[in-house]
């Protein structure tokens, strides 16, 4: 009885300092934002409009399909963007491990399609998805997708060949993509019998059934494949090594829940279960931070969500998803989470050998600690960044890029020492995302300040000194 | 010739546009709570106003306008949370220099323990304590399950404690 009086007295004085916090916070929007939002409204098409007035994240998206198709014929024209980083052609492809994986979480599909569909989407939606090096993120959430890979960028739903109503949902569940190179790609999508509660607005599906979808042609055709199994209120990840071998992690959402992997060894055609699992790391669960670095080699990172049960922040199969253990980093083995340290993105892996683990530690300033790998994670080396250092570009052992407010902070010695590289003429804001192919050429997405939801995408050919606009939507 | 069905649609459409402006103090209120931002909460607010609105089509019952702009505003708001999470700033290239930027410093403790958590949690946290719904209540807004809600609650509130202790680690180290 005195246990439980003394856990629930400070419950009781936090629950009621909330209270008095909510209370108290100001909010007095009056009648402008009501003129705001009714301005907003008069905008709107009306319903079964042939006319589509794209703005938002719908016009973002149409904008960004248009940047892909630019982007397609670059990238074919030029050998330069098709670097060392960028091996051209199946065969190059399929020697190299990719780069990671993209999940299935967190933001929406959105809208418009560049790329000829098998057949002409009825209320065209996209999922955008651009992989020029390395590294994913949606470039905002409600946006587009940024995708680990080699050099293509996708615009296409495959979702909507089939008829189907394409994400019921969508506002929580996007489709998971994966782009190795130029021509092939994967995503996952909803499959028949899936079914998401609260009108389409829940955020955990009763049942979900998915479908993944494969080109080999760039985006210009599609083909689809069922996966075996149901996976309610789970997470799906893609990662592939190569054309042919891939994997699928289904891992539910909440930390105490099992995951389960699945494989593929002809291009995504057909699929296995590998394992069902429990959490991994062990008591968390990955999210989307999971990634293949070889064809039995996965990666599985601490979601946010599950460090702060004090569990290992990441954990590693060697085969193929059967057994899992964890993985020490020197400086945090035995660390018992925290939910103040902990992984935002997958592993990032060059190659099976060579490999990135970013860990951010925000007891008291945030700062990241970067593990390193070049014997395929059986040792790994720390490299404390002095900041909050996310979407992390990571080029080889030495070059890493950090996008930052209206700069990018470059590191030429793995990340011992950084400078700020600075574009005056760029403005005010912040790079949400860069994907370079070596340390001089790349691309940013770039957000202004006070042009929330507006997007201009930067190329660089001097390390981030000069920016020239690509396009901006 | 009068066309009843277009008239039909007219009168509801009006009638969700009516529900949807009227609550638009409201679900202001209930987006600063999330935010903590009343200006980040205006544009949230407009963003979920829209998204409804074009999806007007979808709302089964008129009078269930609140619940179901609730649901949009409440998916806005953690796709924000998630948003300002990832772009997270510099804050210093290299130890000991001077530029930060202003972040949380000057925000008091539990604000800054709230912005700590998680999206789903800081959500949560507001709908409990802030908006007072119940634990179902919670549930058709976020479209968890009751019990997810209990859990992620349970969870969101041991997190805070624990964010609350190590602010003040960190404050008494620095003393």
């Amino acid at each position: 009885m005195t246990d439980r009086r003394s856990t629930r007295e400070p419950d009781c004085e936090l629950e009621g300092q909330l209270r008095d916090h909510y209370r108290t916070m100001e909010s007095g929007s009056g009648p402008l934002l009501a003129a705001r939002v009714a301005d907003a409204l008069d905008r709107r098409p009306a319903p079964g409009s042939r006319l589509r007035i794209l703005t938002g994240r719908r016009a973002f998206a149409g904008a960004l399909a248009a940047m892909a198709a630019l982007m397609l014929i670059a990238l074919s024209l030029s050998p330069l963007l098709l670097g060392s980083k960028s091996p051209a052609g199946p065969d190059a492809s399929a020697s190299r491990p990719p780069n990671g994986s993209a999940a299935l979480s967190g933001a929406p599909s959105a809208g418009g399609s560049v790329v000829p569909m098998p057949m002409p989407p009825p209320d065209p939606s996209a999922v955008l998805a651009g992989a020029l090096t390395s590294g994913f993120g949606s470039v905002r959430s409600g946006g587009a997708w940024w995708v680990q890979g080699n050099g293509f960028w996708v615009a296409t739903d495959p979702m909507h060949a089939s008829g189907n109503s394409p994400w019921p949902g969508s506002d929580t569940v996007p489709p998971a993509v994966f782009v190795l190179d130029q021509k092939h790609g994967w995503t996952v999508t909803l499959g028949s019998g899936s079914l998401n509660p609260y009108g389409g607005q829940g955020q955990d599906f009763d049942h979900l059934k998915a479908v993944v979808n494969r080109t080999t042609d760039g985006g210009l055709t599609w083909q689809q494949a069922q996966v075996p199994g149901d996976y309610p209120d789970s997470l799906l990840t893609l990662s592939f090594v190569d054309q042919l071998h891939g994997f699928l992690m289904c891992s539910g959402s909440s930390p105490e829940m099992t995951s389960t992997i699945l494989r593929t060894d002809d291009g995504g055609a057909t699929w296995t279960v590998v394992a069902t699992v429990g959490p991994v790391p062990p008591g968390a669960n990955p999210g989307g931070m999971f990634t293949a670095s070889d064809a039995s080699t996965l990666w599985a990172g601490a979601q946010v969500e599950a460090v702060g049960h004090g569990h290992p922040l990441l954990a590693v199969s060697r085969d193929a998803g059967r057994t899992w253990s964890d993985v020490p980093l020197p400086g945090n083995e035995g660390l018992a989470g925290g939910f103040d340290v902990f992984m935002e993105e997958a592993p990032v892996f060059l190659d099976a050998n060579t490999g990135f683990v970013n860990v951010l530690n925000s007891r008291g300033e945030t700062f990241s600690d970067v593990f390193i790998t070049t014997d395929g994670g059986r040792t790994w080396t720390g490299q404390h960044v002095p900041f909050d250092a996310r979407h992390v570009d990571f080029l080889d052992t030495s070059h890493w890029l950090a996008p930052g407010n209206s700069s990018v902070a470059v590191t030429a010695d793995g990340g011992k020492t950084w400078k700020t590289v600075l574009d005056q003429t760029i403005g005010i804001g912040a790079f949400v995302q860069l994907e370079f192919l070596n340390p001089q050429n790349g691309y940013g997405i770039f957000e202004p300040n006070g042009e929330r939801g507006h997007y201009y995408l930067y190329r660089t050919d001097s390390g981030g000194a000069d920016w020239v606009l690509v396009s901006s939507v | 010739m009068l066309d009843v069905a277009a008239a039909t649609r007219t009168s509801t459409e009006q009638a969700v546009r009516e529900l949807l402006m009227a609550g638009i103090p409201k679900a202001h209120r209930l987006a600063t709570w999330i935010l903590h931002d009343s200006v980040v909460a205006e544009d949230a607010v407009q963003e979920a106003a829209v998204l409804a609105w074009d999806r007007r089509g979808t709302l089964r019952e008129v009078d269930s306008v609140e619940a179901w702009f609730n649901r949009i505003l409440v998916n806005v708001c953690r796709a924000e949370l998630r948003r300002r999470a990832r772009r997270a700033p510099i804050t210093e290239m290299e130890p000991g220099s001077d530029n930060a930027p202003e972040s949380l410093g000057r925000r008091d403790e539990l604000s800054r323990a709230i912005l700590a958590l998680t999206a789903d949690e800081q959500v949560l946290l507001a709908l409990r304590f802030g908006r007072d719904l119940t634990i179902p209540l919670i549930a058709v807004t976020t479209g968890m399950r009751e019990g997810t809600v209990k859990s992620r609650l349970h969870s969101a509130l041991q997190h805070l404690r624990a964010a609350l202790d190590a602010g003040r680690r960190v404050e008494e180290s620095l003393r």
